[in-house]
């Protein structure tokens, strides 16, 4: 048990890997099937690429939904990030009174589930008249006390001598933020970055409540929406779907196994 | 250090502008609203069906969900503990993808879904698919940065493997566990939109949870009663969380 | 009738942001094939002729329906659009969206229509829709069941929603038992009153007089004499169907009445899925019986044919015919009569099950039980949760997989669930 050859290793690796992988290598197969996809099989009988041409060609409301996933989602996250690295340099590295407390309570939003957030969003998101406008997506995205939380556990472990030193030296705090701070937590800022891109790309919850015209509504949920009679459709849109996520996914994947241990909420004196 | 103090101010200002702007002021302000009719909101609640069987049924969902989990990434975690961390990142990915992707799966797989106990379990299946990656790279994690030296002496006065992990690996690597706790607490509400996907807005008995009893009741409008009940799971959430992360802190040496 | 429709062609919705300027067409959208609009939109067209306008048919309903969303996205849209009941689009969402115009002051002589069937197109008293005819669902019953559940009451108000379903439930069973035959002695004008009473048509009102009254209670004894033919149709080629639900449409105008009587009969023959809705609408000419086929299987005009034969063989006034065909494209195959064993093979085949899915059977029912609802329950429901609930309970039932009882337990359940949310 302690001690695996390399090639046992792999075979190991394989095994944990297959239930997360068959899903998306059916889908794929899949979407190349004209015929009726129940009963399950892999191989298509009819191979066949109308899903495809539909979905890309044809009908322009799935790349209407697409567009609309990538307008809902991407100024979300982009904002946070500005917002969370910002403040998680400031909680990390400049302290002021009252600093714990207020952290302790990002720490408890920032695990609360999402239905006990979704009445006070609404009420201050109708207060605002932003309801059924991207805004009201946008705004509880940017402002989500998680990233604040996670990029000052990342900061934390920037050095603090390097940060005297060009204080010392008298470089503004903004140069140190941008060129020592970030810089150092580069592998935070991409985890930060795409664990929000995933979960907002997957939003399910936010469309139905703050958005009223079905025009505006994100691939996500798209798959309730339609019935078995689109099913080539749907396979091809669940394909689209997952390859922004896939695309940054492996782009990323040293990123995400250098800040694992970070991640995690260890607790020194304290906060 | 003044200027530091203000400068510090500065940086963290936007956010705690915009958390305060949607989150605390918010949040204040429905819980009064929850009480401009005295307790109603609140002792309504317990006569209603509705509510009674949602409560149920998630209360159940996240105890089973928890306990499968943790066995489950304890468990993989004891057997791949030496794996290196190169293709564990991949372990992520059934978080990462979208619902789309399982909920089409299973639907060819398994044919529609209609409820009954199946249905719960599948559900139940997901969250599992969803969640024990995460789970099991987090401990993972923790079991690298175990002492080699106490492991060592373990198995000089000849404990089994299980012992060892029991014993020696599973108390150090507390605050890892916690923390997995903690995503799968979290993220066992986020079943709500697969349950979605799979059920609509009105699912069978049997995976009705109080994500489905929130929304139906915004969808018909009903501030207070949706307010009352953020109040109340919040707080129940909340109290477990507090917990965890109080006692989750350290690691025992 | 035709200059009532051509002074005000059909459904008037002037969606927001369509507004036409010089240059712009007057757009309007036709779904299907219309005979009575074309001809009115002809005539509004000659008596306009300065009018620049923009006819567009669609024959293909689904076609419509994404056009018109991606329009309305953009900001633009039709003029006027014909709303038909098949379609999907949630009308009255759209209505609460503001996205009709508000034509409440443009009609005249709105008195010598009957208030009725204008009133179930407005919303907060306001005029959005102008409905051509406003559909009275009913089921057929014995004035025994009717007294059980009214005791000569108004049905439409008051009434719980477990006392209509157990009428459901008690004439279905007897359809079981009785092979398929539902109605039993009907045709009595005191339980035709009754019911179009209890489905909310005010019968006092002042726009309907007894000549209307009689001209359908005549009607309804015709079709009640040919009750058994028809019905025996739709056994022979049915094993199992929901019921004979029929409609009376009234349309607009009063000053001739014009009545479709519809008979829905879901036909299954074998394994294949077929829906035959053969619609007998009185016109000028005679009966025209426009057959639909849509859901599950592309029929040919072949098997239509064969149907339209039968009925003509045993109705004694000209049938004329349409066919239309639309619904799902998925499957293609076309029904040779001679050889149907061997193409109902390949549809099971093609297909990969025996019977089309819930969702699928869902869809061509979807309009006809929320009618159902809000006739019972009495109110419109803004969202479809009821309907939902309703469909989805009773689907093991109408598929067959499950008995009618434990369905209508877990329809009450649902809809109590539904009601202490």
């Amino acid at each position: 048990m302690m001690h695996r050859h390399k090639w046992s290793m792999q075979i190991c690796n394989f095994v944990l890997l297959i239930p997360v992988v068959v899903p998306l290598l059916w889908i794929l197969c899949a979407s190349f099937m004209q015929e009726r996809i129940v009963p399950f099989h892999w191989i298509p009988r009819e191979f066949g690429i109308e899903g495809y041409k539909e979905v890309l060609f044809r009908s322009p409301r799935y790349l209407m939904y697409f567009w609309n996933s990538l307008f809902l989602v991407v100024p979300g996250v982009v904002g946070m990030m500005i917002v969370a690295t910002l403040a998680g340099y400031g909680f990390a590295k400049l302290p002021f009174p009252g600093r714990g407390w207020i952290l302790n309570i990002y720490i408890l939003l920032a695990v609360l589930p999402y239905q006990t957030v979704i009445v006070p969003h609404y009420t201050i998101v109708s207060e605002l008249g932003l309801l059924g406008s991207e805004w009201a997506v946008w705004f509880p995205a940017i402002f989500s006390p998680f990233g604040v939380y996670l990029m000052y556990r990342f900061f934390q472990k920037v050095p603090e001598e390097c940060i005297e030193c060009a204080r010392v030296e008298g470089a503004g705090e903004w140069r140190i933020f941008a060129q020592i701070g970030l810089p150092q937590t580069k592998s935070g800022v991409a985890t930060l970055f795409v664990l929000t891109l995933a979960d907002q790309w997957n939003m399910v919850e936010q469309p139905l409540i703050f958005l009223q015209d079905e025009t505006q509504y994100p691939m996500s949920i798209l798959f309730e929406r339609m019935n078995s009679y689109e099913i080539g459709e749907l396979l091809v849109c669940a394909l689209i779907i997952s390859v922004p996520i896939l695309i940054i996914f492996a782009m990323s994947r040293h990123a995400l196994s250098d800040s694992m241990d970070a991640i995690v909420f260890r607790k020194e004196k304290g906060v | 250090m003044s200027v530091n103090k203000n400068k510090g101010l500065m940086f963290v200002l936007p956010s705690i502008a915009g958390m305060f702007l949607f989150y605390i002021y918010p949040f204040a302000r429905s819980l009064l609203r929850s009480f401009s009719n005295g307790i109603y909101a609140y002792s309504s609640l317990f006569s209603s069906e509705a509510f009674l069987l949602a409560a149920q049924n998630t209360a159940l969902f996240l105890v089973l969900g928890l306990i499968l989990i943790g066995i489950l990434s304890l468990g993989l975690a004891f057997i791949f503990q030496n794996m290196t961390t190169s293709g564990v990142s991949a372990l992520l990915l059934p978080m990462l993808l979208p619902s789309g992707i399982i909920v089409l799966f299973v639907n060819a797989v398994t044919g529609e879904w209609s409820g009954g106990v199946e249905s719960f379990v599948g559900l139940l299946g997901i969250y599992l698919w969803k969640n024990t990656g995460y789970c099991l790279i987090i401990l993972l994690a923790g079991l690298a940065c175990v002492e080699k030296a106490s492991i060592e002496a373990a198995k000089l006065d000849g404990a089994s493997h299980v012992r060892i992990f029991l014993q020696v690996q599973f108390p150090q690597i507390r605050s890892f566990s916690c923390f997995s706790v903690l995503i799968a607490l979290t993220n066992s509400f986020k079943i709500f939109r697969e349950s979605y996907l799979l059920f609509g807005d009105q699912p069978p008995d049997s995976v009705y949870m109080m994500q489905n009893f929130m929304y139906n009741n915004f969808l018909a409008a009903n501030d207070q009663r949706l307010a009352a009940v953020s109040v109340i799971l919040i707080i129940c959430i909340g109290i477990p969380i507090l917990l965890l992360l109080r006692y989750g802190g350290k690691n025992d040496a | 009738m035709k200059k009532f429709y051509a002074v005000f062609l059909m459904v008037v919705i002037l969606l927001i942001g369509g507004c036409s300027t010089q240059q712009q067409p007057f757009t309007v959208y036709v779904p299907g094939d219309n005979r009575q609009i074309k001809e009115a939109v002809a005539e509004f067209q000659k008596e306009n002729s300065d009018l620049v306008m923009n006819i567009e048919e669609f024959e293909d309903l689904s076609e419509l329906e994404t056009r018109l969303s991606t329009e309305l996205m953009s900001g633009k849209g039709p003029d006027v659009i014909l709303m038909t009941e098949d379609m999907s689009i949630d009308v009255w969402k759209m209505v609460e969206n503001q996205q009709f115009y508000d034509i409440s002051g443009m009609l005249s002589d709105s008195e010598k229509y009957i208030s009725a069937v204008l009133e179930s197109g407005q919303y907060q008293e306001k005029q959005y829709l102008l409905p051509l005819s406003f559909s009275v669902m009913q089921l057929y019953t014995s004035e025994e069941r009717l007294n059980q559940v009214t005791e000569g009451e108004n049905l439409a108000f008051g009434a719980h929603v477990s006392e209509i379903m157990e009428v459901l439930y008690n004439d279905l069973q007897n359809a079981t038992a009785e092979q398929g035959t539902i109605v039993n002695q009907l045709g009595e004008e005191d339980i035709l009153y009754r019911w179009m009473q209890s489905a909310g048509y005010d019968m006092l009102n002042e726009d309907f007089d007894e000549t209307l009254f009689k001209q359908i209670a005549d009607t309804w004894q015709q079709v009640e004499a040919h009750r058994e033919e028809v019905s025996s149709i739709a056994t022979q080629y049915a094993n199992n169907f929901l019921g004979v639900i029929e409609h009376v449409t009234f349309m607009l105008e009063d000053l001739q009445l014009t009545n479709n009587i519809r008979y829905y009969a879901t036909m299954y023959n074998d394994q294949a899925g077929k829906n035959m809705q053969v619609i007998v609408p009185k016109t000028d000419e005679g009966y025209h019986v426009r057959v639909t086929a849509w859901g599950g299987i592309k029929s040919s005009s072949d098997y239509v044919d064969e149907g339209i034969e039968l009925l003509q063989s045993i109705m004694d006034y000209p049938i004329s015919s349409d066919f239309f065909k639309y619904g799902e494209e998925a499957y293609d195959l076309s029904i040779n009569q001679e050889n149907l064993a061997a193409n109902v093979q390949e549809v099971i085949e093609k297909t990969g099950r025996a019977k089309p899915t819930s969702k699928e059977l869902r869809e061509p029912y979807a309009t006809q039980i929320q009618d159902f609802i809000t006739q019972i329950v009495g109110a419109y429901i803004p969202n479809t949760a009821v309907g939902d609930i309703v469909q989805e309970t009773l689907q093991p039932y109408i598929e067959g997989t499950s008995d009618f009882e434990s369905c209508y337990e877990e329809m009450v359940g649902r809809l109590e669930r539904y009601v202490s949310e």
